[in-house]
């Protein structure tokens, strides 16, 4: 197993709780304009609220997203925790891999808002399941981003069958 | 607070089982969804110019 040298290792720490608590900021953000894009009365406020929603979910929240996966696995690997040894640790990647998935299967349909937001004018009535679909699952993923930050500061214990055999 | 459930020559800890059960329910729950016609992608029409000129 490789093994980071401290101001290594203090250095991908940085950048995984910066990616991943940014991410969750991200997220809540992201639920706002969501909600006020359901909720406004307003025509430009919907229109302004599915653009920013296309923006901030390509340039920040898919990034972020990678970011914090990437910076989660090499955390793992290259400190004594390793990446299948603890179920905590496990059940992080699995759940920062599952919000990945479903952000990214996510991605048309913000575009698809942005796009009829940005070439017609959408009233309150207009695609609302399509726009509750959007408030549903920004809500959803951040109910569920914040079980990888519990996991993290309390890291329950309990080592998986190959932790056990790597001992 | 989350599982500081003593192990015992190995046991999983409840917590593990209690999100492995918790987990699979939600990945039968999604299995269903799919299946019923309720995937990614249900709310946009396919012949939408909107989806096809942009991204």
């Amino acid at each position: 197993m490789m093994i980071m040298t401290p101001s290594l290792r203090k250095c991908a720490l940085t950048a995984h709780i910066t990616s991943s608590v940014g991410l969750l900021g991200a997220a809540a953000s992201f639920l706002a304009l969501a909600i006020a894009g359901l909720a406004s009365q307003n025509a430009q406020m919907i229109r302004a609220a599915y653009l920013a929603m296309e923006l901030a979910a390509w340039f920040v929240i898919v990034p972020l997203a990678f970011a914090s996966l990437l910076t989660g696995i090499v955390q793992s690997i290259g400190t004594t925790w390793g990446l299948f040894q603890h179920y905590w640790v496990l059940a992080k990647l699995l759940l920062s891999v599952f919000v990945t998935i479903v952000l990214l299967l996510q991605m048309k349909l913000i575009g698809y808002l942005a796009n009829v937001a940005a070439n017609s004018i959408l009233t309150s009535a207009d695609l609302i399941e399509a726009r509750l679909s959007l408030v549903v699952h920004a809500a959803g993923g951040l109910l569920v981003l914040l079980v990888p930050v519990a996991l993290s500061v309390y890291k329950p214990r309990g080592i998986t069958p190959y932790g056990r055999r790597q001992a | 607070m989350v599982g500081p459930t003593p192990e015992k020559n190995g046991d999983t800890p409840r917590w593990v089982k209690m999100s492995g059960f918790l987990g699979g329910g939600v990945a039968l729950l999604i299995l269903i969804m799919l299946f019923s016609g309720h995937g990614p992608g249900r709310h946009i029409p396919s012949n939408n110019p909107a989806v096809e000129e942009g991204q």
